[in-house]
């Protein structure tokens, strides 16, 4: 068993096949060995880390992919499988902070899941769309913009 | 940044989950390498609109390593233009030149992915005075030409390089008439002096001649050269030498004296002129099929089932006898190997003979002899006769290192096309791509017969090997489609594999209403065993063929993969999704004004005309596929009663489809290029309007 402490103090404690499915933990655990202390997570707050572990929970048995079909999964963005879906249909704020907890505890397919989700979302859409599906501020300055847009339009162009 | 990060977070609701340095997360805040990893599955239009969401992801978006990982991930299943190499310049001028590659190529698959889809520019000529049999394009990195050959034994070379002018200068009808193309074809080919005078009256001559002239003029623009080869021609193969500099052709005919003529044009030099470097003879002859060359060796195979092997700059030859005694449909020549298809279907591989593996070890080192655009096409040849053939040299017998045979049911095979994936140049590729290597270098065979459409792939073989065939055996089928109402007539599979194209009837009778499809295979050969579907879509690339009912909405199409929303069809609003094209398909004005000039002005003297549908404005009378004719008003759009697609080819990423007919009309629809722009010739036309109307 392994004892994980997350960044608002809380502590989780799993089974170890289970935390190693993060790259980062089984590391860690490999230079000190098991330990009763809590491994810190001070980049994960528990209702993100409680997400990730039901997802290491039910990835804990999956094969280690070889680099080829690492390679070759990423590439099929909607290649996202039946129960992953559902795990990762979540409000924005728990998408993103799971691809950066996937991304900080370095578990690949879960960082896949999570930018094959968002790629989907901001697929074909207009820069105007992708600023309001995920509210985001038009930080340009006129000048930038029409800069921008010139560019753009070169490359449109050609 | 910081306020408006700030600012962002106010807005997003105040819920902070994170521990993330007390930020929401958003998009927009994530780190840079996230945000590229993001960008790296979208498409990359979609990539230019996240560039103009926000900073951070503006800042994303200027990345090299994002675009040229981009550009890896896309052109294994979308063809890609490459841009001639400019490492010196900036990363930012690299970045410009992915995007302006990736987006071109994004653009062109669209518009092959789109119902009826309609060229840019479609440029049509009458290329020969009697049936094309041939048609070959040859791409390098600046230039694009097209190579003809017909029965009447003519070779032309179309130069593509640069956008193709389009009809549109002229507003006066081309009231040509069929003889009247003919002698102006024979004019061009230095036979017979112009013929100009076929007007009824002096007006029509008049208008007639000037857009005669218009014609000549475009004609003039694109035909490069020409040659009489004193036979017919069956076959044609052509290759760009490594400078660019230089276009090898070699013509294979069936009557000829000679198995194949090679000639040569110095791309530089005006006029280009065909230079004729060797005439091949194999020993035992009857007549030639098809040709493949490959720097100094041409492959010929024939109607009796013998392969030919010679060095053209030197005039070696062997040959080699095929399993079956059946003709030869296609032959490829690879680097120690050769590829034959016969009519039968049962693909066979020889080793090339034994002379030809002394040179090609030698021709890795820069031997000068071995190297024809360094030296051999320097040294002219007085006569091109001189190379002496007549002498006996020794026949060293290629061996058949793989045979396999048809199916007892198969039926006959109409086409077959031969292309080799082209293979990274070592250092060009990022490590990241090193998996995506084994499947690079492959050769797909696309065979087609009657029905059905079939693509087996000969997979390179994983570890570097020296045996002369370094491939997978036996082939695999990566892609099948099958058309069982209509008769395919005829196809082509673009260099590098990834696409291709299909004549086919519709009606499957007479008379002939032919169809062009675009073949794409699903992006996901590589799992299943079963072959892959080829997603078939009806083009327009000219503006006389008919558009087949778009079928029901296939549930074979997955809705998965990035590449894959490139494949399902798009239907554009203003066609109807079921049922026949309309008899007037939309935009077809504006295309059709390469064959036919729009409406006339009134000073025309025909006030009777009606809209653009009368067959008397195709520049032969409706002899070319009519355009679409209320009269007929066919759905499919009208039959082709005089004339008939004999030979189509594709530049998949140049985006160019060729075709050519039975009465040696060529069309060159360009898919990417807006026309060259006709200003000129609009101020010409309308002088001479101006002084016709002050007679």
């Amino acid at each position: 068993m392994v004892k994980l402490s997350t960044s608002d103090g809380e502590e989780f404690t799993v089974e170890r096949d289970v935390a190693e499915r993060s790259v980062l933990i089984k590391q860690m655990l490999e230079d000190i060995g098991e330990s009763d202390q809590a491994i810190p997570l001070p980049n994960v707050s528990s209702q993100v880390l409680k997400k990730v572990l039901e997802y290491c929970e039910h990835h804990r048995a999956d094969p280690t992919p070889t680099v080829e079909e690492a390679e070759e999964s990423r590439k099929r963005v909607t290649d996202i499988g039946e129960w992953d879906q559902k795990f990762i249909n979540v409000d924005q704020e728990m998408l993103f902070e799971i691809i950066l907890a996937a991304n900080y505890l370095d578990i690949k397919p879960l960082l896949d899941v999570g930018c094959k989700t968002v790629a989907l979302m901001i697929k074909g859409k207009t820069p105007d769309e992708i600023r309001k599906l995920f509210n985001i501020q038009n930080d340009f300055t006129p000048e930038e913009e029409e800069q921008i847009k010139k560019e753009n339009e070169w490359a449109e162009d050609r | 940044m910081a306020t408006v990060l700030r600012a962002a977070e106010f807005v997003a609701d105040g819920h902070n989950l994170a521990g993330n340095n007390g930020r929401a997360a958003s998009l927009a805040s994530l780190p840079t390498e996230l945000i590229i990893k993001i960008l790296r599955l979208v498409p990359p239009s979609t990539i230019l609109s996240c560039n103009r969401v926000c900073r951070s992801l503006h800042f994303a978006c200027k990345s090299i390593s994002l675009w040229s990982t981009v550009l890896d991930d896309w052109q294994r299943e979308h063809p890609v233009l490459p841009k001639s190499d400019n490492s010196n310049g900036t990363n930012e001028d690299k970045v410009q030149e992915l995007i302006s590659m990736l987006i071109t190529s994004e653009e062109l698959s669209e518009r092959w992915n789109t119902y009826g889809s309609e060229p840019q520019t479609v440029f049509r000529t009458r290329a020969h005075i009697d049936r094309i049999t041939c048609m070959k394009i040859v791409s390098g990195r600046c230039g694009r030409y097209l190579v003809t050959g017909a029965v009447d034994g003519w070779i032309r070379i179309w130069n593509m390089s640069n956008p193709l002018p389009e009809a549109q200068g002229s507003n006066i009808p081309e009231q040509t008439s069929y003889n009247e193309e003919s002698a102006e074809l024979r004019s061009t080919a230095g036979e017979m002096p112009p013929s100009s005078s076929f007007g009824s009256n002096e007006l029509s001559s008049l208008l007639t001649n000037t857009a005669a002239n218009e014609r000549r003029k475009r004609r003039k623009q694109v035909l490069l050269s020409e040659i009489d080869t004193g036979g017919d021609i069956t076959c044609v193969d052509a290759e760009l030498s490594q400078d660019e500099k230089r276009l090898v052709c070699v013509v294979g005919s069936y009557y000829s004296s000679a198995g194949c003529l090679v000639y040569v044009l110095d791309l530089d030099k005006r006029p280009a002129m065909l230079d004729q470097r060797a005439s091949l003879n194999p020993r035992e002859w009857f007549g030639t099929h098809c040709v493949s060359l490959r720097g100094d060796y041409i492959t010929i195979g024939t109607y009796v089932g013998f392969i030919h092997v010679f060095k053209w700059t030197t005039g070696w030859r062997a040959t080699m006898e095929t399993g079956s005694r059946c003709s030869t449909a296609s032959v490829k020549l690879l680097e120690n190997s050769v590829i034959s298809v016969t009519r039968a279907g049962s693909i066979e591989v020889f080793s090339l003979p034994s002379s030809a593996e002394e040179t090609s070890e030698l021709s890795d080192a820069p031997s000068p002899r071995m190297n024809p655009s360094a030296s051999l096409l320097e040294d002219r040849h007085p006569d091109p006769s001189t190379i002496d053939l007549k002498e006996d040299t020794p026949i060293p017998p290629g061996r058949v290192i793989a045979r396999q045979t048809p199916d007892e049911s198969s039926r006959p095979l109409l086409s077959v096309t031969i292309s080799e994936e082209p293979r990274p140049r070592p250092g060009c590729t990022s490590q990241r791509s090193k998996t995506a290597d084994a499947k690079c270098g492959r050769i797909i065979l696309q065979m087609i017969d009657s029905k059905t459409v079939l693509h087996y792939a000969f997979q390179r073989k994983k570890r570097p090997s020296s045996h002369p065939f370094p491939y997978e055996w036996p082939p695999r089928v990566i892609g099948r489609a099958a058309l069982p109402n209509e008769r395919i007539t005829g196809g082509a599979i673009g260099a590098l594999g990834k696409r291709a194209v299909l004549m086919s009837n519709l009606t499957g009778g007479v008379p002939p209403v032919s169809c062009i499809r675009a073949l794409t295979r699903q992006p996901d050969d590589s799992g299943s065993v079963d072959a892959a579907t080829i997603a078939m879509l009806p083009l327009r690339p000219i503006p006389d063929v008919g558009l087949p009912a778009l079928p029901a909405p296939s549930s074979n199409i997955p809705n998965n993969d990035i590449s894959s929303s490139f494949l399902r069809p798009t239907v554009p609003k203003t066609v109807c999704p079921a049922g026949p094209a309309p008899a007037s398909p939309p935009r077809a004005v504006g295309l059709e004004s390469a064959a036919v000039s729009p409406p006339t002005p009134p000073t025309q003297g025909t006030p009777d005309r009606r809209a653009p549908s009368t067959s008397s404005e195709l520049p032969f009378g409706s002899a070319a596929f009519s355009s679409p004719s209320s009269s007929i008003g066919s759905s499919f759009g009208v039959p082709s009663r005089s004339d008939v697609l004999t030979e189509i080819c594709i530049d998949e990423a140049a985006g160019l489809i060729c075709i050519g007919t039975a009465r040696g009309n060529c069309w060159i629809a360009d898919y990417v290029r807006k026309p060259a722009t006709a200003t000129s010739a609009v101020a010409t036309t309308k002088t001479t309007i101006k002084g016709l109307g002050m007679v």
